[in-house]
């Protein structure tokens, strides 16, 4: 089933973006429970099954890091994407295949301003203006610095030989 | 007065989106721009694939086994729940054997199949008249022992998964202490020697009268399951006295 595909990958997310493993656990039991309960609205073509859990995972942790009881959120990943926006399953595959190292490795390649803004956002649920003032930098900084650190990333893994499947 | 967003703007704002940060006033910003703009549609599809990375180069943690036991348990409480609500829908069993996918390729209606294929295994309790069993799952039933003589429950195991469900009626709710239950239904696998060793503990529906456990692993390895009722969570032995108990099912139900 769903979770013995990802349920590591979901807990391993939500452990580190929450920290502890009981937290982590609710987080993960909640969101297979939301896939479970919106599979109907899954399609497949707006993108892969991993961006899908991963991405609720990943929003259920951010908000019970910030006490959040599950505000509405932006979700293009999900039941609003984007109808013209075609994914094909490619890209989980190739994830799949992708060493973790060479995962890390592009990351390691990224400045430091750009990889400590993204992990604040991404693991630590700071949003861009919490990161200019931890950060002491002003917002276009850090708006330009996510975007900077994003594309740098597509373009290290895309020149270590994967091929994206956005199209 | 706000100007409007450009592409460029929009460009920031979807990786702020991919990675989380985005400020609420920008997130009501970018879905009115992104409604009419098919370009940056593609770019949010690309910006959240690029940050769903991220997690694959952490170190992976595997998560505690019984996380996917819970997880079946609530699934299956949540049909149970659904369908006592709602007597006169259409089976869920037919909806759900609909969805199965024809190919073995994983999708969500797969996930959600695969589940179905278990929850199917206790479908026929949670009802008010009982339905035949799946083809290929194997049920056992028994009602309580002397301390509690009204609980009955039904053991399924499906063979092709290694799945087993326990659902029970008739429990009462379990005491509270400090507001919060204490400890709660564990479910023990008696072994042929007779040594119990927890498989699970049981969840309630949302109705609170039907509780379920899903039990991981090849059914031969024990011969019965027991219920009891555990002060304390996580005990390693049954503590408590034995409420119920279903031997393994052994043959194709009737």
């Amino acid at each position: 089933m769903l979770y013995d595909r990802y349920g590591r990958l979901a807990f391993t997310l939500a452990l580190r973006v929450l920290g502890d493993a009981g937290a982590a656990e609710d987080v993960v039991q909640e969101a297979f429970l939301a896939v479970w309960r919106r599979a109907a609205s899954y399609r497949p073509e707006r993108g892969s099954l991993r961006t899908w859990v991963c991405s609720i995972v990943h929003h259920r942790a951010i908000d019970r890091l910030r006490g959040r009881s599950g505000r509405a959120r932006l979700d293009l990943s999900l039941d609003k994407a984007p109808p013209e926006v075609a994914l094909s399953d490619t890209w989980e595959t190739v994830a799949a295949d992708l060493e973790r190292e060479h995962i890390r490795r592009a990351l390691a390649e990224l400045p430091d301003e750009q990889r400590r803004t993204i992990e604040l956002a991404y693991y630590a649920g700071y949003s861009q203006s919490e990161i200019s003032s931890l950060m002491k930098v002003p917002l276009g900084t850090v708006k330009g610095r996510t975007r900077m650190a994003l594309r740098r990333l597509r373009s290290t893994l895309e020149r270590q030989g994967v091929e994206w499947s956005v199209t | 007065m706000e100007r409007d967003v450009t592409c460029d703007d929009c460009d920031l704002l979807l990786a702020a989106h991919a990675v989380g940060a985005l400020d609420l006033d920008d997130e009501r910003r970018l879905v009115v721009h992104l409604q009419g703009c098919a370009g940056c549609q593609a770019s949010a599809a690309a910006y959240l694939h690029t940050a769903d990375l991220l997690p694959l180069a952490l170190e992976p943690v595997t998560p505690p086994p019984a996380l996917r036991s819970r997880l079946l348990a609530r699934v299956h409480a949540e049909v149970a729940g659904e369908e006592r609500s709602r007597p006169r829908r259409a089976p869920l069993r037919e909806r759900l054997w609909r969805t199965l996918p024809a190919g073995r390729g994983l999708t969500a209606m797969g996930a959600v199949a695969a589940m179905a294929a278990v929850v199917l295994a206790v479908w026929s309790f949670a009802i008010p008249h009982r339905q035949a069993s799946p083809p290929g799952v194997l049920v056992s039933r028994a009602c309580g022992l002397t301390p509690l003589p009204s609980a009955c429950g039904e053991l399924s195991y499906t063979p092709a998964t290694h799945q087993s469900v326990l659902t029970v009626q008739g429990l009462p709710p379990l005491p509270v202490a400090n507001s919060a239950p204490l400890g709660g239904y564990a479910v023990w696998l008696i072994h042929r020697n007779g040594s119990p060793v927890l498989g699970a503990y049981l969840e309630p529906a949302p109705d609170g009268r039907t509780w379920a456990a899903v039990l991981e692993g090849d059914a031969s390895s024990y011969v019965a399951v027991a219920t009891t009722h555990e002060p304390r969570i996580g005990s390693a032995v049954p503590t408590g006295p034995e409420l119920l108990r279903i031997s393994r099912p052994l043959t194709p139900p009737s």
